[in-house]
């Protein structure tokens, strides 16, 4: 079967299905016919399945070792496992467009199972910004960055494998459809965005669907990023899970805008104000996955992430003005129908919460880009290559993601509209209470910086208010209205799902700042090198080098340090760091070993080792609280979850049979 | 379910010249950072050492330990080449080198440096890639790369005669490249 | 996202990531020798000396702000790259010797540029990456008291846009300060949840 030619027909069927969806969406969408809205559906339905199957093609090449197709010949190896295989489909720069394009079109094709009919003087609209940002994609798949070219005679017996690192952790292999999934993911929101721009119906209520279409890559998003992190920590071995790498901040971008947005769209829902906010904030979050595209594909940047300069970069940035010019254009068209319907009333109120934290989301994202492109800029102006780096992220973003923090338990605390001092100060005693205790409580076993205390007040503060939220409608179900417990909370619980999955998400936020804090200001870092038999301390820790052993796969050869680790006297473990010699690869990659427990994690990293095993070169580090960290990451997910798969799988909710008395 | 007609098209209201000015005076100037980025390779570092005074190191020779610096071999323009035996790229150039080192070896001084290896390995390198042409120092933690700024092998340095670096050429060094750098060092004569 | 060497990468034998430690160890005397020509380059030393822990400190602190020129942004106290431990000997070396922060950057920065520290020097042009942010802030929050304070203003004038969709909302603002006690009846809460129901 000649893969390569089949990949390349189904390539060019999806852009020919994408821009003729495309035409038909917006042509349709002005004459409004039946005729047009089936047959949008269809090109995209079809538009999807080519670009899955472009991709089944490519990973049964991959599987067959067919080095005929130009990706297989660049990162197919027979030495390489199976499942690593598979996923060298996306560990290069055109398999991970091609990747892109089937994530692209699983999205459509759910996208329109689920909406098209549901909202039929949007969908054609919808659809057709899909499309046409599909048929982008398309073009760039059949053109600059092929994966299905036929490789040059003479075909190779065997290719190099996939990047090493990918093959050093199961997180590799996770991360990164979680990522795409979050960035493809928010072109539907854009596209119903951009719809309703068209449309001109941006009156009360067209939010909702968007809000639900906006949590869900935003979910993917917080997931991929959180992987990772937490892949830079277990495998990267320097101890640390961001370094605000350009690539890094790229992925936070378009992050930081969709919680904006998340927010901003609450807001006008409740109030009818800054709807123009809203929604720029919404074409702003699509612009800067865009813009995280180009950043780590272009070569422009310096990151482990980036590739060299391709073609494909210069491609990036013209769509990308095309795109924010064209948002700029339709925003301004419908200016006249973004007047707010109400307004805030003071700054002690929920609104002015909202605000606020809005614009901390959004200095932070410009903060973000400053100090990404600055460098740039500089190196244009100066011809002198410099560096922006943690230390100036760190700085600037720490105070305003504190304050972030803050704003999260303030903002549920006060009351929509006005309130008086008096009854803000009665919403916030307790909540403030609680954080001074968790400072305190923190300050006795041992956090005295400012810094990690001010975290932990905040974050003990918001947190506080977010588990009153959950219990306040649950207690006051079963004290006042006699309900039992089990059915006030699930009472409680699915009437109000979106605004739990929210204060569940807040919960998640207040814990992983927590853990952030705590795991960079109190690491404990030892370095030694250890014969046969010496131990070394870190922390309470005292770990003894016993020797090395050696493993060899077929991509690889591992020599392994056994490392036992005593506390407080006994054995509590073993741990094994490596150092790997790829056999593609010159320079030998090192896998750290770390042991994780609640409160803190060990973690080994080998700098030197003689494979004979008479010395270790290792450096320790004790990290506290890094659990919290992914553990925060899945609450924060779960509350993604409960707050936007209803609206997902559901298309309308049913009562639960106890309140229907209680409906006003 | 809305239908098609629930809601007609919002009246036309023309576009706000406003918000087009503010839209592209922010997108503007972030599409022209990002464009000045082209035909800039991020992963070149810049070369500040070029016209400075080349540091004067003190490093042990190969062959006898000999402590050995810029003073003993100054007099001459100077072909300084940082490399190790574990750099693939370093064993295609170094037949290049031991060329050039034979040619011009009356008027240029050539000087290997060892960078972040052990001796043992460094004889035994040498003899299998063309030779010991020219002595080899060996740099203990890295002092002296770090004072020319090497961030990796191989790099080769062109010192002139008055002891300041003319160019730095990072990779292996091809022969044509060599030769006219050598060429320039000499004076212009061939 | 799938990671790439750069090509680069693989013509100049760059060490990446967790590395072995390849060269000759000298012993505690060649950590602390000092590289060539450091007084010539940065003067005389202008610092205290320091030994044991105060140096530790100083080497990593400083250590923090100085970048690996071949790692991925990961300053020299983090990266455990053979090439930053080595720069972060020298670092130690010259402290130990006197030499204060602002000379041992000095020497750094002139072997290998500006690049190397992880923050620019606050001069010139680059005082921009410090300036833009703080402006940008300060616009911020500007824009925030004009959208509440503004709104305040006219509220409290009378003078509220006539619309359908205030009234429903004005009952709602009218029965905010209520709503905390509101709340504990059972009825509004319900109402309440009511908003927030699909």
């Amino acid at each position: 079967m000649d893969h390569a030619f089949l990949g390349r027909a189904l390539i060019l069927l999806s852009i020919v299905f994408a821009a003729s969806g495309a035409v038909v969406g917006y042509a349709g969408g002005r004459r409004r016919t039946e005729a047009a809205h089936q047959w949008t559906k269809r090109l995209a339905y079809s538009f999807g399945g080519a670009l899955i199957l472009a991709n089944v093609v490519m990973i049964k090449a991959l599987l067959a070792h067919d080095f005929a197709v130009s990706y297989v010949a660049q990162v197919g190896s027979r030495s390489t496992p199976t499942h690593i295989t598979i996923v060298s489909l996306w560990s290069s720069l055109e398999g991970s467009i091609l990747f892109w394009g089937a994530v692209l079109g699983i999205f459509t094709v759910a996208f329109v199972w689920k909406e098209a009919d549901k909202h039929r003087d949007m969908a054609p609209y919808s659809i057709a910004t899909i499309l046409t940002i599909g048929t982008f994609f398309g073009f760039l798949i059949a053109g600059p960055a092929n994966p299905f070219l036929d490789t040059p005679l003479p075909i190779p017996q065997d290719g190099p494998g996939p990047n090493p690192l990918l093959q050093n952790h199961i997180l590799m292999i996770v991360h990164p459809p979680f990522l795409y999934a979050g960035y493809v993911g928010m072109t539907i929101p854009f596209a119903m965005g951009v719809a309703a721009l068209l449309r001109g119906r941006l009156g009360a209520g067209w939010m909702r669907p968007i809000r639900t279409w906006m949590l869900l890559p935003w979910g993917f998003l917080t997931a991929g990023i959180v992987l990772g992190g937490w892949w830079a920590y277990e495998v990267l071995g320097w101890g640390g899970y961001w370094a605000w790498d350009p690539v890094e901040n790229a992925s936070f971008l378009p992050w930081l805008t969709a919680s904006a947005f998340l927010h901003a769209a609450m807001l006008q829902e409740r109030r009818g104000i800054l709807k123009g906010w809203t929604l720029i904030l919404l074409l702003a979050t699509f612009c800067l996955t865009i813009l995280g595209t180009f950043m780590t594909r272009s070569g422009v940047f310096n990151s482990v992430h980036s590739f060299t300069q391709s073609p494909i970069g210069p491609t990036f940035l013209v769509f990308l003005a095309i795109v924010m010019v064209a948002c700029t254009i339709l925003v301004a068209a419908r200016m006249h129908l973004l007047t707010p319907e109400g307004e805030v009333r003071s700054p002690v109120s929920r609104e002015a919460m909202f605000v606020m934290n809005n614009m901390l989301f959004v200095f932070f994202t410009f903060l973000v880009l400053v100090g990404t492109v600055f460098p740039l800029l500089a190196e244009a102006v100066r011809d002198v290559k410099i560096s922006v780096g943690e230390p100036y992220f760190n700085r600037l973003g720490v105070p305003i993601a504190i304050a972030i923090v803050f704003l999260m338990g303030i903002g549920p605390a006060l009351p929509w509209g006005k309130a008086t001092d008096k009854e803000a100060l009665k919403v916030l005693t307790v909540p403030m209470s609680v954080g001074f205790s968790t400072a305190i409580l923190g300050a006795i076993f041992g956090v005295t910086q400012p810094l990690p205390a001010l975290t932990l007040f905040v974050s003990g503060f918001a947190g506080f208010v977010a588990l009153r939220d959950m219990a306040a409608p649950v207690l006051v179900r079963h004290n006042r209205g006699g309900v039992a417990w089990g059915t006030a909370i699930s009472e409680a619980f699915w009437r109000g799902r979106r605004r739990y999955g929210g204060q569940i998400v807040h919960l998640g936020v207040a814990i992983m700042a927590v853990g952030i804090a705590l795991s960079s200001s109190y690491q404990k870092v030892a370095e030694g090198v250890l014969d046969a038999g010496q131990t070394m301390m870190v922390g309470d820790y005292t770990l003894r080098f016993d020797g090395t052993r050696q493993e060899t796969h077929p991509h690889r050869r591992s020599t392994i340090a056994t490392m036992t680790v005593q506390k407080g006297g006994k054995t509590v473990g073993i741990l094994e760091p490596r150092m790997n010699h790829y056999r593609m690869q010159m320079n030998p990659i090192g896998t750290p070993a770390v042991r994780s427990s609640f409160t803190e994690d060990l973690y080994l990293s080998v700098m030197t080792i003689d494979p004979n095993g008479s010395y270790v070169g290792m450096r320790a580090f004790v990290n506290p609280a890094i659990y919290w960290i992914w553990i925060a990451s899945g609450i924060m997910l779960l509350g993604c979850i409960i707050a936007a798969a209803p609206s997902l799988l559901f298309a309308r909710a049913p009562l639960p049979a106890g309140a229907a008395g209680a409906r006003a | 379910m809305s239908g098609f007609d629930d809601f007609p098209d919002a009246a036309g209201g023309g576009i706000s010249a406003k918000a087009v000015l503010v839209g592209l005076a922010v997108v503007s100037p972030l599409i022209l950072i990002l464009a000045l980025g082209f035909g800039r390779d991020p992963n070149v570092m810049d070369k500040p050492l070029n016209g400075k005074q080349a540091p004067d190191f003190e490093l042990p020779r190969l062959v006898d330990g000999k402590l050995t610096g810029l003073d003993d071999l100054k007099g001459k323009p100077l072909v300084v080449n940082f490399w190790a035996t574990w750099c693939r790229p370093c064993a295609q150039e170094h037949p290049n080198l031991v060329q050039a080192a034979r040619q011009w070896g009356e008027d240029v001084q050539f000087v290997g440096i060892v960078y972040q290896d052990k001796n043992e390995a460094v004889n035994a390198w040498l003899d299998r890639n063309g030779g010991k042409a020219y002595p080899t120092l060996i740099d203990i933690n890295a002092k002296a790369a770090i004072a020319y700024g090497v961030y990796g092998v191989p790099e080769t340095y062109f010192i002139g005669a008055d002891g300041v670096i003319r160019d730095k050429h990072v990779g292996p060094i091809p022969w044509p490249v060599l030769a006219e750098q050598v060429r320039k060092l000499r004076g212009g004569a061939s | 996202m799938r990671l790439l060497l750069v090509l680069m990468a693989l013509l100049v034998a760059t060490p990446v990531f967790a590395q072995e430690d390849r060269g000759e160890q000298g012993g505690e005397d060649a950590e602390l020798a000092l590289g060539p020509d450091v007084e010539s380059t940065v003067g005389p030393p202008a610092g205290p000396v320091l030994t044991g822990e105060a140096l530790d400190l100083r080497t990593d602190t400083l250590s923090e702000v100085m970048r690996c020129p071949v790692c991925q942004g990961l300053s020299i106290n983090d990266s455990p790259s053979e090439s930053a431990r080595n720069m972060k000997r020298q670092v130690r070396a010259m402290i130990a010797a006197g030499y204060d922060d602002d000379q041992v950057l000095l020497y750094f920065e002139t072997a290998y540029g500006e690049f190397i520290r992880m923050v620019p020097k606050a001069k010139g042009f680059n005082l921009l990456v410090w300036i833009i942010p703080v402006v940008g802030l300060l616009g911020g929050l500007w824009l925030v008291m004009g959208t509440v304070r503004r709104r305040e203003d006219v509220a409290s004038s009378g003078a509220l846009p006539p619309s359908a969709k205030q009234k429903p909302r004005e009952s709602e603002d009218t029965l905010d300060p209520f709503l905390a006690q509101v709340r504990a009846e059972l009825g509004a809460a319900a109402a309440s949840e009511e908003l927030d129901r699909e």
